[in-house]
Formats: structure tokens, sequence, C-alpha cells
């Protein structure tokens, strides 16, 4: 009469609407015997990830797994060829990423596969590739864990082989995300965590093509930067599901796409280290206005201030230099109180955009502070406030809230406010500087 | 006019005395005092003699020495005696002698940590130890969580946030986990029905995180007074807690007042409404300088009332009456807060919201409008009013139903049984399933591991062949899907999702509220009056699908009220027993309620007349729970089918209210339905049911008192003065025999047997 567990459950879930169990369920099996477990696994030879040319590891039947994949240094990935990163000018890409010098012996080329895009507990890293030199090679060894029960042995595996002191990791988005992963797995089996410095591509990559990619991913950069294009190529989000898959069915076709999509990633971790170094100490000309603004940015954070006033005036010649590209190169120069060139890109500029506020701003403070031509400050100020009010206009009726009862006094922009009180000041300043004159 | 004075000339009224059914005068009480003992680390002692605290109260040293044994304990006393310091005391002490233990503090809300903390961080100011105590909760900025998880020796959170950010996360909190000396949950009371079955679930979790690091942490609760202290500290923890609820707390004078309306038309037995007597009585306290808070029990009705107050008092006390009730938005909420702690607020009207610990001082009188449904509640509400000295006095006024009638005519039952007790029910398989997940999340399950049930190994079988786990070869299971499971796990109801309300007639559409599916099937139907601080708005279109309600802002002279059309199916028969003549049924099991909001009335404002009526069109609402039913033999009783109809309803009526005093809950956790011919065997059949999906243990207790739910029922309408029935006992009636036909039903199963001999 009374009904099982399992069926008051389904039905409890179906009356609410559970999402989470609408997937087509396995038909029940019978309960796996403690016995049963030795046969479970068969014999290496005949096990279905040995043709794809992994073998166990941590022991047989632990349910860690590695492959060694390896490239002799001149196999070309993209456009960059692997041996380059022996003469890569590393120093001024740790520089960029606040890391001490590393050697390219001492990188490890670090990526993984994981259950889900959570940072918490039950998130596993199920495949770990790290990539490293060793001698005229470069060498890719893949773990991969079949059976959770495994996790301790390709943990210590790791931390005894590849992340041992000194190393340098080099990810893409690893600091925030594979890293972390990979010191809860730690946590969990109570092990040591290695401190190592983290080389994080995604930052320079995201500071040199933010403008030019609609979204930063190692994807996107590989294509764009390194002219590599997958074919055939599994999307990243689909991994989990194939790996839950394989855990059911034990059909390792299903993750030789993801084994390849993980080994190309690692492969573009080293052809991204060797471009970016390359691009960022000048090596590797780049094209675009914004990549050389990047660069030169870097180089002001840097205090290396030719080399930054070189790449602005070469962001200003490219083609597709914009008001932006104008801007940040005025900024450089103001801190340099360069004040000539400064105020000749700043009247390039209000010239140039003529909706543009900044500019006009800027050039009053130089005139009211600088020069104390309050004549000339007054016309940059009156300029600036003329485009504000036009702006704020545009803002104001582009908005949901037209509203008649939002007197004047609520709808003055900020910087409108702001720009009638310099006004006012420049004009107090200038009827007495012409008092004094008279007097 | 000072309260004393007030007091003295209501005596004195007849108008109002004639109304008194029973007035209390309960003396205040002295403190007594004990010494703090040896043991407690001289920093502390040091820093309590700053506060100028040289002696503990009885319970507080009582507390604190079994703290010390080692025995887990939860604080029953009442409010403002010091529970606080029950568990800081044996915190701090800790942290002084070891600076690497750690403490949890669980609170039920935001709002009350803040109170709580800032006594805390008072305390520990004045240790020569760094105490450093944090706040972790959804306003914590991200850059400070790093430093909280590393270097916090007290962390105080709430159920919700160690559920979604803290358990799923525990690598990263590894000190804590690691070092977790003391756990410590206030307001523990507040776990109960479906919230404090999620949370005993969470603390489940807890105490498995723990385990896994090596740390067994002491429990250490406080709570308003219920009657299952030590079942409630052993629910929630799944540990023995030792209780401590005799308090050494000093208390001011306290007149505890039951008052009953007029009767205003006899032949029905109608009386005045509580609310208009809550209008009048509250206008006269406030105005006279008394600093008042009314509780009524539906959100509606705060608005009402505190509209009614608005007006009534002089010109200069108006801008003091608020309402407060939970829709509100939080920062709204607290300045509300803030308002009467500081005095500067003369009055407010509340729900329930209210109840809990929130600090806002002490008031000078309270105001019941309608017993609450427990007597928890009651003396929570009672107890706002008059804190350690001085006058205060606590007001029921008791309004048309059965229940309140029953509780003003016999207020012993209220003021001497001890309140009810907080029932959860972590087995809700529902609840149960879904931590389940979240602990398979945070740690791979063993497969004989246990997890609050028996039946453990069943479950994780289940989630497994949905393909929710993984059976690894060792024979663990694991977490295995790319989604967090807690993130789509509300703890605050077993049916998910809010709906918002947004106000349309600002320039900037606004929210101002929100409130639960359910309910917005019969308060935010399309033309429904949506009340918000007194303000009207109408409902101009509800998105359920994407949880939105969208309201304009008119001038109305009514409210709305809407009804539900229900629908029961059973779907398996759990338990059945037979009464003793043979006439009737008792069964409890699964049962399948469909709800769909039908019609809604208009009722103006003042004179509550039906100004008229609309349909409403919402989809029909599902809901799978637990159920009570019994069921007659049709020639138990010669009726026909209108009378068998007519006591069929008058005693599900009388019998959810005897439900709601005698298994504790409140009445609207429990529903009830009748059929005169059921759908199986076409028999007259009256179900109640819990109104959570899966369940919370309420009509399975029905079933198991029977009896005494029946006997009780009986008394409640045998005990009404009125003829024929009336609101106060069966409901409303038009049939004249039908308050003896119900009486007739309910003795079928009372074994009165001696009336069909």
């Amino acid at each position: 009469m009374a009904r099982s567990l399992k069926e008051r459950l389904a039905a409890l879930q179906k009356s609410v609407g559970r999402p989470d169990v609408e997937g087509t369920p396995t038909p029940p099996q019978p309960p796996v015997r403690e016995d049963a477990f030795a046969a479970e696994v068969p014999p290496a030879e005949e096990h279905p990830l040995v043709p794809l040319g992994f073998q166990p590891c941590g022991g047989a039947g632990a349910g860690c797994w590695v492959r060694v994949l390896r490239y002799d240094l001149l196999t070309v990935h993209g456009n960059v060829r692997f041996g380059d990163i022996l003469s890569a000018k590393l120093d001024v890409l740790c520089r960029a990423v606040r890391q001490p010098c590393a050697e390219a012996e001492n990188l490890r080329f670090y990526d993984t596969e994981t259950t889900g895009l959570g940072t918490g507990a039950g998130t596993i890293p199920f495949l770990h590739a790290v990539a490293r030199i060793e001698g005229d090679e470069l060498v890719l060894y893949q773990y991969f864990l079949e059976d959770y029960g495994g996790e301790a042995a390709l943990l210590e595996e790791l931390s005894s082989k590849h992340f041992t002191e000194g190393v340098q990791i080099v990810s893409f988005n690893g600091k925030s995300f594979d890293w972390p992963l990979l010191k809860n797995r730690m946590t969990m089996y109570r092990m040591r965590q290695p401190e190592l410095g983290q080389i994080d591509l995604l930052y320079p990559s995201r500071r040199l093509w933010k403008a030019r990619l609609e979204r930063v991913t190692l994807g996107a950069v590989e294509e764009a930067v390194l002219g590599l294009v997958r074919t055939d190529d599994l999307p990243g989000k689909e991994a989990p599901g194939r790996y839950f898959e394989y855990a059911v069915r034990r059909d390792a076709e299903l993750l030789a796409p993801v084994f390849e999509h993980n080994a190309t990633d690692v492969c573009s971790l080293v052809g991204l280290t060797v471009t970016l170094a390359a691009i960022l100490a000048g090596d590797l000309p780049v094209e675009r206005s914004s990549e050389h603004v990047a660069i030169g940015r870097y180089y002001d954070e840097w205090q290396e201030y030719d080399l930054a006033a070189k790449c602005f005036v070469a962001a200003l010649q490219c083609p597709d230099a914009d008001w932006k590209s104008h801007w940040l190169y005025s900024l450089h120069l103001k801190r340099r109180q360069l004040w000539a060139e400064a105020t000749r890109v700043w009247e390039h500029m209000a010239h140039a955009y003529s909706w543009s506020v900044q500019p006009a701003v800027e050039l009053a403070k130089y005139y009211e502070h600088r020069q104390r031509d309050y004549a000339l400050a007054e016309h940059w100020t009156a300029v600036a406030l003329e485009r504000a009010v036009v702006q704020s206009r545009i803002v104001y009726r582009g908005g949901v809230s037209v509203s008649p009862d939002l007197g004047s006094e609520a709808s003055v922009h900020p910087v409108v406010a702001s720009l009638r009180h310099r006004l006012q000041r420049v004009q107090r300043k200038a009827h007495r500087q012409g008092a004094t004159l008279a007097r | 006019m000072q309260l004393a004075m007030l007091l003295d000339e209501w005596r004195r009224t007849p108008a109002f005395s004639e109304q008194v059914t029973h007035w209390e005068i309960t003396p205040a009480r002295l403190a007594r005092y004990r010494d703090i003992p040896d043991w407690v680390h001289p920093q502390v002692r040091a820093a309590l003699a700053q506060k100028g605290i040289k002696q503990l109260y009885s319970h507080q040293q009582e507390a604190i020495e079994a703290v010390h044994e080692g025995q887990n304990v939860m604080v029953v006393t009442p409010t403002a005696s010091g529970k606080t310091l029950c568990y800081n005391l044996p915190v701090l002490d800790a942290i002084c002698k070891d600076e690497n233990a750690r403490a949890l503090y669980i609170f039920p809300t935001k709002a009350l940590s803040q109170d709580q903390v800032a006594e805390l961080h008072e305390l520990a100011g004045h240790l020569v130890t760094n105490v450093q105590s944090y706040t972790y909760d959804g306003d914590t900025p991200v850059h400070a969580r790093q430093k909280i998880r590393e270097a916090g020796h007290i962390v105080v959170t709430n159920p919700d946030m160690l559920h979604a950010a803290m358990l799923p996360h525990h690598t990263k909190w590894l000190r804590l986990f690691e070092n977790l000396k003391y756990v410590v949950i206030d307001e523990a009371h507040i776990y109960r029905g479906v919230f404090g079955s999620h949370v005993a679930n969470v603390i489940r979790r807890l105490s498995r995180i723990c385990t896994y690091y090596g740390s067994q942490p002491q429990f250490i609760l406080s709570s308003a007074t219920v009657a299952n202290p030590e079942e409630l500290g052993r629910e929630l923890t799944d540990r023995t807690v030792r209780v401590i609820s005799e308090s050494g707390a000093p208390q001011g004078e306290r007149h505890t007042i039951f008052y009953n309306p007029p009767i205003v038309q006899p032949q029905l037995g109608l009386r005045k409404s509580s609310l208009q007597e809550a209008r009048r009585l509250g206008v006269r306290l406030i105005t006279e300088g008394i600093s008042t808070i009314a509780f009524v029990k539906a959100r509606t009705q705060v608005e009402v009332l505190s509209s009614y107050w608005k007006q009534g008092v002089p010109e200069r006390l108006r801008h003091k009456v608020f309402g407060y009730r939970g829709g509100y938005l939080p920062t709204e909420r607290r300045s509300i807060e803030r308002g009467l702690r500081s005095g500067e607020i003369r009055g407010v009207v509340s729900t329930n919201a209210l109840e809990l610990g929130v600090d806002i001082g002490s008031l000078e009188a309270s105001i019941s409008v309608g017993y609450p449904g427990s007597i928890a509640s009651f003396r929570q509400q009672s107890g706002r009013a008059g804190r350690r000295h001085g006058l205060s006095v606590s007001l029921l006024i008791a309004n048309a139903s059965a229940l309140d009638q029953y509780i003003v005519n016999h207020p012993r039952t209220v003021l001497d049984s001890p309140p009810e007790a907080a029932r959860l029910y972590p087995e809700n398989l529902l609840i149960l399933a879904d931590h389940v997940k979240c602990a398979a999340y945070e740690l791979p399950f063993a497969a004989d591991e246990s997890f609050g049930v028996e039946t453990t190994s069943e479950l994780l079988e289940y989630l497994a062949q949905h393909r929710v786990l993984h059976q690894g070869s060792d024979g663990r299971y694991f977490w295995m899907s790319d989604a967090l499971p807690s993130h789509s796990i509300s703890l605050r109801s077993a049916a998910q999702d809010n709906v918002v309300i947004i106000d349309e007639t600002l320039p900037k559409p606004k929210v101002i509220g929100e409130t639960d599916r359910f309910s917005a099937l019969t308060t935010l139907h399309e033309e429904a009056i949506y009340l918000h601080q007194s303000k009207s708005y109408q409902v101009e279109r509800l998105d359920l699908e994407n949880g939105k309600a969208f309201v304009r802002a008119v001038e109305a002279d009514y409210y709305t009220d809407a009804e539900l059309a229900v629908r029961l199916q059973v779907l398996d028969v759990l338990e059945e027993a037979s009464v003793k003549s043979g006439v009737a049924v008792h069964r409890t099991g699964e049962v399948m309620v469909n709800a769909m909001a039908t019609l809604f009335k208009k009722i103006k404002f003042d004179t509550h007349e039906n100004l008229g009526w609309g349909k409403i069109h919402l989809p029909e609402a599902e809901l799978h729970s637990v159920g009570y039913w019994c069921q007659w033999r049709r020639d138990a009783l010669p009726f026909d089918n209108s009378q068998w109809e007519n006591a069929l309803l008058g005693a599900a009526y009388a019998l959810k209210q005897a439900t709601s005093l005698l298994c504790m809950c409140s009445l609207s956790d429990v529903h009830a339905t009748v059929q005169i011919r059921d759908v199986l065997d076409g028999m007259p059949t009256l179900y109640l049911y819990d109104a959570y999906p899966g369940g919370v243990g309420i009509s399975e207790r029905v079933f198991r008192v029977a009896k005494d739910v029946f006997d009780m029922a009986l008394q409640m309408v045998t005990d009404c003065p009125c003829e024929a029935g009336c609101p106060s006992c069966i409901g409303p009636q038009t049939e004249p025999a039908a308050k003896r036909h119900v009486q007739d039903l309910l003795r079928t199963v009372t074994s009165s047997e001696e009336v069909f001999a």
C-alpha cells in the first residue's frame, strides 16, 4: 500500500515542478555489491582510455590516468613556434603581471576542465593539463580523473612532479578559477598547498584586446592574435556533460574531443606567452590604435615615458585612432607636464570631436591655473558648458524619466553644475584681473 | 497622563471594565544574582566589571557553568533577561584562553545580528585580547571577505548565508571549521515549520563539515519560551541540549488584560470588530503619550489600523505613527526600528514580523488584535511592552473567531499552560532531498552514511538514478552536475520564488514590496487593492511567470478580499484507525490539493460592508502535502445532504481552530476542506492538510491525537453562548440546527456513545 520513498519523492518533485530531475533517468540498476568493484575495473590493456594513449597513474585501478603528449620545439602552433619561448622576453611579460622574472624551463602551462563553473567545494577539475619545456620538447601531461576516488593520487602526482618550488604557473584566468579550485581540492585532502607565482595571461590580454574583441576569452584571442582556427572543436561548456555521460557509459569516444580541446588550450597558452612577451617588448608590431595605447599605458606605469610616448604617438597615427587614443595620450602628456603638446592634442580633440566636453574642460583648467589667461579660460569653459548642457539633454530625453514635475534643479547634471560654478569663478577672476590692470 | 492613571480610569469605567474577562497583575520581580565563576578568564572578568557587571543573573551563571562542563545548552528566558551574555561570555572566555578558537553565531535575520553584534563589540572592546568579530552576510564587501575567513574569531551570519555561501565554499573557511568551538543559535524558536526544517538540515551539513575537519563544536542556543525546548534543540542540532529556563532577571509590574468587544447584535452573537476597538484604545494610549505597539494578523490590517491611528491622534503625533510588516523594503524597516528604539516613534502597527527579537527598545503598551494563534506568539507580543523596570500593559482584544472566544473566556489556557511546542520536521522529503544534494556537493557521501534519516541510502540511490549524484567505484556518492545546488534552494519557503510589487505611478517604476507566490494568488490578482504604508494601490497586471505585479497608486475607500476554491485528491493512505463505534475512520496520508483563486470581494473601510465582487483569472496552484481526514458512514447520523454539508463545514471550522491550539501551529499552517461524497467511496469526509509542500508534520499529529482535537472542538462549540452557531464557533451559518448537527457529528468521534443509545 504505502509507496516507496522514491515514488513519493518523484511525485513530490513533479508537483513542485523542479527542473533538476527532468533528465532521462537511467533504468534502476541492481545495487553494486562490494565484491563487484574489483571486477568493475577491467585490466589496463582493455580499458577504453588506453587506445587514447592514457596509462594508469598512482597504481592500477586508482581511478587516475595520465597521457603524455610530446611536441618538438620546432612545432608551429598558429603563428608561433613553441621553441620561441626559449628566446621570449619573459621579463617584460612578468613585469606586466607583477611577477618576478621567470625562466622558460620553470614555466608550467596549466589548464583544467571542470564539472562546473562555480568555485565551491563540489566543483571538481576532472582533467588537469600541465605543459613544460623538457630539453628540445614541449611536453604536455594530461591527468584524467576517471573516478573521484583517484583524486588524492592525482593531486599528489601534480604537486610532486610539476608544482614544485620555484616554478611559475601560466594560465588564462587561472588566478581566479583553475588555481583556487586546485587549492580547494588540496584543502579537501589536507595537502600542503604550493605557493607559486601566477602569470595569468587574461589580464594583459584584456588590456590589449578589450577594445577589439567582444569577449576576451582564450578562444577569441587565439583566433585574433595567434591566427589559429580550430575545426571541430568542442565548446568548453559541453565538457562537464560529456564527463558525466562517460561516468555512466564508459565510452571514451565521448571524451576524446574534451582531451583535444584541453590540449589545444594549453598549447595556446605557450603561443600566447610568446606573443604577449614580444608585443610588450616592442618586438612584434601591433596595428591597432587601442593596442598601441595599451602598451603605452604599461610603459607609463613603469615610468618609461619615452617609450610610452612613442606608443601613444604611434596610436594616433593609426587609421583607427579614436577619441580615447587621443585622450589617453593627452593625459600622459599632462602627467609629464608637457603642456604645449598637451594643449595641441586637446585643441585638436575639441575641434575633431565637437561633442566632447573633457578636452575643453582640460583647456579651461590649463588657461585658468597655468596660464592665468582668464579670457581663454572663460572661452573654453563656455564651450565645455554648452556641450555639457546639450549632452545632458540627450541623456535626459533618451531616458525613461521624462517627467514634467521634475524641476530644473533636479535635472541639472553634476558636470553642468560644476561648469557653471567654474564659469562664475573664471569671470570673477577675469574681472578682478581687469580691475588690477586698469589701476 | 501616566499609564497608571489611565489603567485606573479604565478600571473605573464600566464601558471598559465590563468587557474585560480577565485582568491580571504580575508584580515586579527582583533580580537573583550569582557570583561569576572562578574559571572565567581575568580579562573577561575585567571587561564585565567595566560594563558595571560584578555578578550574573542566576540563569546566566547556570548556563555558562553548563557550557563549561561541555554540555550543549539552550537558554529559554524572557526577552531582555540578558540571554546574549550566556553565549558571549563562554565564547570570549574561550578566545582569551586560546586565540585559535573560533565561534559561529547564527541569527535568523540580518537586523537581529546587527543589534547583537553591537553588544558583542562593546564587551569585546574592553578585552586586552584583540577579538575579531565580523558579520558575514550579503552586504559584506567582497574585499573584506578574505580577511573574515582567515582572521575572524567570531563570524556572525544567518542560515541563508551559511547555506548558500559558507558551506558550499567550506575549503575557504578552513580556519573556522578546523577550530570551531562554539556554534551559537539565537532566537531558535524562529526555526520551526518549513524554515526550521531547512535550518535543521543546514545544521546537519555544518556538523558534517566540522566532523570532516576534525572539530566538535558545542551548541549554545537561545530561544523565547516554547513548550518543548529540549525537543526543539535536539531536532535543530541532532544533539541533546540542557535547558535553562529559570530567569534571574528583574521585571517591572505588568498588567495583562483580556478584552472582549461588546455584542452589537445579540441574535447573531455579532461583536464589535476587534480592529475598531484597537483603533479606539490605541488612539487613546498614543494620545496620552504612552508608546504603543499593536499586532494584527494580516498585512492588510497593518495598513488599515495604522491609517486609523494616524487619523485619530492629534496632529503633532501623526507623523510618529507607522506600519511595519514583511514586504516593506529593508531600509524602510531599519529606519522604523531606529525610530522605535530612540522613542521618536510613538505608535506602530505590525504583523508578527516584530515578534522576533528585533531590538526596538521597550514600549509601554502592547495590543494583540485577535489572538495571534499561538501562546508563544502571544507571549512574544505582550513581551514587547515593558522590560526590566516600570509599569506596562498588554491587551488582548478578542475577535469573533471560535478560538479567540474560547481563549478570552478561558484565559488560563493561555496564561498558565506552557506555550506551544516549536515543531519542525527536518524529514520532509522534499527539503531533505534538497539538502542531501547540497551536502553531496560539499562532501561526497559514503554509501552507508546517514544524513538525519535511516533511509539516506535510498535517497542517494534515487538521486544517482536521476544523475544528480554519481556513485564512484569506491561506493561514495558525488555531486554530478555543473549547477550549484544551494543556488536554487531557498530556506524561507518550500515553494520557491517571490513576486515583487512594482509601482508604475512614479516616473521611474520602483519596487515597493514583495510577497510569496501562493499569497500573490489572493492578494495581487488583477484589480486587487494592495495596501502599503496606508496608501492604496490597484494591481494592474500580475505576471506570475516572471514574478512581477504592476500596481498603480489609487484613491480607494475599499480593500479587497479573495476566495480560494480547493480540490483535494488522496494519493496514498499511510495509516488508518477506526473509532470505537465503527461509524467513522481516521486516516492520514498524502494528498494533492489544487487551489484556484476564484472571486474577490470589495470591502469598504470603516463600515466593512461589501461593495461588490469580481472574478479572478489565474492559473491553478498545486500543493502536494500530507493530510488527515475523517470519513463517516452515511448512516452514522440521520442527515440529509444539506445537513451533512453544514455539519461538516461547521466541524471543519471548529477542528481547524482546535488543531492550531493543540498541535501548536498557526491557523494558516493548516487548511481544511470537506466533501459530502468523497471521490473514492462516496462518503462524507472532512480533511485537514498541511499548508506546505511535502507536509510539516501537523496532519500526522492530528491523526495521533484526533480524539483530543475533536474533544476540544466540541467543547469550543458547546461553550459558545450563541444559539444556532456563529462566527465564534462553527463559522457563518444560516441553518438554525447547524450548531446541534455539528455537535452531533463531533460527538461520534469523541466516543460519547450515550447520545446514540
